[in-house]
């Protein structure tokens, strides 16, 4: 299934070829790769009744083993989510989740700052996360007309912005019964999870083709064994994180089943883990020619090491695992 | 949604776990054996193996027409891996059990089978495996040991090193050159060698701990007869490939110091972001482990996803050790009467042989990469 996803996402990004002049991203190219994916139902996936959790997953892998910046993970991972968890359908062709923490006064006015909010320069609706006057999780929905956005880019190319709410008029969207800003932290570090598995795959295949082809000192670089152990432990750390994916992902059919479990930080860990690893490896079997602005593989490296920040680091999530182990460590571990 | 079958299979590994878990605690507390690191190489007792065996807990996957309880590779691994977390005293059938009786399953005659099988299930017959050599340690390839035919059998001559309990087991599972060849992994073949036969020398190797776990075992015109042949005559290299799989993707690759981790997390109730990462990395490795053993299961050998789990497993269990002295700095003590000072000494004295046991981490890099890169 997974690889009829990729090629079909393949088949439609070849419309909008990025980077022909000097391998950048052009933003207006890459709004109409998103809009020619939404056209294509591909942003309905996750929504019930039309796919299911893997199949979603696939998606985001898939347009982000594309290699530029794209909403499409965060759309059908974080904003449908968050949507279903108050069981409402996505009215927006944009709709950019704020995760708060924000506060809904007793007239329907919303206060919420949040910093570095993916794609929220993009959105057509900002969906923000908000106690009620009652402190119950509430999803409301703001014009971005309302609010006060610094928009900026990460260290890949991909638009975020700050984004301060000051009384601003919000439509009630529903009350979630968890909490909700867990919720989207679960399904952010899902997302990341994903589309750093999918770059490290992308980061492998590059590396391989690379010391294949390139001839250095008469022989191509793989017959070094200096080179074959960087690319053996580059290997092992992609096989890492794919492990460490699929444990998250098993059986699992909705987002909500992983909040707070050990299998969501296990994920995040250990693909953050292996994109700092990773990312040093692949370079080093490149040399300078990676870091050319025409080369693929910084695309996929610097998201990387971007990623291991957003929805919780290594450290965040490594405070929360290991405080989720006690004493028996091996009833834990195989519970 | 789990199927039915799936949700079937899981309660009863839960339940075969507990009762294992149960079993290794009871038989442990009773028989006062201690936990110990490294277990699979270190610590033996024949009643244990023997009390495995009677519970269906040895030679997992050998039908019952061999003896065997007929259980699948995982349910296999569910045991395994609890006896290994428990530091239980398993090293007597370990090589027979993870590797000989598959090999035979795979490989062997009937008659072989009739033979070996229901030893192994019953925890009772050992056997230790003769891959290196003096000058051949992981250039397994450069094999010199000969069997040559010599009227209705062969002549085994050469010398096997690094044997762990060799002086104990009672058969070797021997990689010997039968036939000339242009290709070096040609022309190998695998021999089932009684131990006790004439011309068979076992020599103790000492290790830095002072103890006797590794052997040299010499053949001195060995007669075999016929029936010693495992598989087929020059297909020993693939054939020992499989069985390396499984030597290197098994839980004993990331669960030699888990009786330390486990002690020190009964310890202290510190729990730093250090810890988490560690054990993010311990989800990891045990679910690419598993998949490894499913794979064996389907009957595949998967060469390159075992040489990975091996690499990132056994650097795994060395940073075990730097976390523990990290988190409960003690000085490590192999006599000490404190547990947790005990299991320190054993995982710190072991340091330097995860790495290399199983085929050194650098030549498993090397088969990971030609592999990828067709180099």
């Amino acid at each position: 299934m997974s690889g009829e996803i990729a090629d079909a996402i393949a088949a439609i990004l070849r419309n909008f070829p990025q980077g022909s002049a000097d391998g950048s991203w052009d933003e207006t190219l890459g709004r109409a790769a998103t809009d020619a994916l939404r056209d294509g139902d591909w942003l309905d996936v996750s929504l019930p009744d039309l796919g299911d959790l893997a199949d979603a997953v696939a998606v985001a892998a898939a347009v982000t083993a594309h290699g530029w910046p794209s909403p499409v993970p965060d759309l059908l991972l974080i904003t449908n989510s968050a949507l279903a968890a108050v069981g409402v359908p996505r009215s927006h062709r944009c709709p950019i989740v704020v995760p708060g923490p924000g506060r809904l006064d007793g007239t329907g006015r919303v206060t919420a700052a949040a910093e570095h909010v993916a794609w929220a320069p993009w959105a057509d609706q900002l969906l923000v996360v908000a106690q009620d006057p009652r402190g119950r999780p509430t999803l409301v929905a703001v014009d971005p007309g309302q609010a006060e956005l610094r928009p900026g880019h990460t260290l890949h190319g991909s638009p975020w912005a700050h984004v301060r709410l000051e009384n601003a008029a919000a439509e009630y969207l529903g009350t979630a019964t968890d909490d909700l800003a867990e919720f989207v932290t679960t399904a952010g570090a899902l997302a990341r999870s994903a589309q750093s598995l999918a770059a490290l795959e992308r980061v492998r295949a590059l590396s391989v083709e690379h010391v294949r082809t390139r001839v250095q000192f008469g022989r191509p670089l793989a017959a070094f064994q200096a080179v074959q152990q960087h690319l053996a432990a580059l290997i092992g750390e992609v096989a890492a994180a794919e492990a460490a994916v699929a444990q998250a992902l098993g059986d699992v059919r909705d987002i909500r089943e992983l909040v707070g479990d050990p299998r969501l930080s296990t994920a995040k860990i250990r693909t953050s883990a292996a994109a700092t690893e990773a990312a040093r490896l692949a370079h080093q079997l490149h040399g300078a020619i990676g870091i050319a602005r025409e080369h693929e593989l910084h695309r996929h490296t610097l998201a990387l090491l971007t990623w291991r920040e957003e929805f919780g680091n290594e450290r965040f999530w490594g405070g929360r695992l290991a405080a989720s182990a006690g004493p028996d460590l091996w009833a834990w571990l195989t519970g | 949604m789990i199927d039915v079958r799936t949700a079937v299979r899981r309660a009863a590994a839960e339940e075969l776990r507990a009762r294992v878990r149960a079993f290794a605690e009871r038989e442990m507390a009773s028989s006062g054996a201690d936990a110990h690191c490294d277990a699979w190489m270190t610590s033996y007792s024949a009643e244990f193996s023997r009390a495995l065996g009677a519970r269906g807990w040895a030679g997992m996957t050998i039908p019952a027409e061999y003896g065997g309880p007929g259980r699948t590779s995982m349910e296999r691994y569910v045991v395994i891996e609890e006896l290994l977390a428990a530091g239980a005293p398993v090293a007597l059938h370990w090589f027979a059990d993870r590797q000989v009786g598959p090999a035979l399953l795979r490989h062997g005659s009937p008659a072989q089978r009739r033979r070996y099988l229901p030893g192994i299930a019953r925890g009772e017959c050992y056997f230790a495996i003769g891959m290196s050599e003096p000058d051949s340690g992981s250039d397994l390839a450069a094999v010199r040991t000969r069997a040559r035919r010599d009227g209705g059998g062969w002549r085994l001559e050469g010398a096997k090193t690094w044997s762990s309990h060799a002086h104990l087991a009672h058969h070797m599972l021997v990689l010997a050159r039968t036939d000339p060849a242009e290709d070096r992994r040609a022309g190998l073949s695998q021999f089932l060698v009684d131990l006790r036969l004439d011309g068979v020398q076992i020599r103790p190797i000492t290790t830095q701990d002072g103890r006797r776990h590794f052997n040299e075992v010499v053949f001195d015109g060995v007669r075999l007869d016929d029936g010693c042949l495992l598989g087929t005559r020059g297909q020993g290299w693939s054939q020992v490939m499989a069985e390396l799989a499984l030597e290197r993707s098994g839980p004993e690759r990331f669960l030699s110091t888990m009786p330390l981790l486990r002690c020190l997390l009964r310890r202290t109730e510190a729990r730093p972001k250090e810890l988490g990462v560690l054990l993010a990395e311990l989800r990891s490795i045990r679910a690419m482990s598993q998949s490894v053993a499913e794979a064996l299961g389907r009957g595949e050998t998967p060469t390159v996803a075992a040489a990975v789990v091996k690499d990132l497993g056994t650097r795994f269990e060395g940073k075990v050790v730097e976390l523990a002295r990290d988190l409960l700095p003690v000085v490590p003590d192999l006599a000490s009467g404190d547990e947790y000072a005990r299991l320190l000494a054993e995982a710190v004295v072991h340091s330097p042989d995860r790495t290399l046991r199983g085929g050194t981490n650098e030549i498993l890099r090397g088969i990971v990469a030609r592999t990828a890169a067709g180099a």
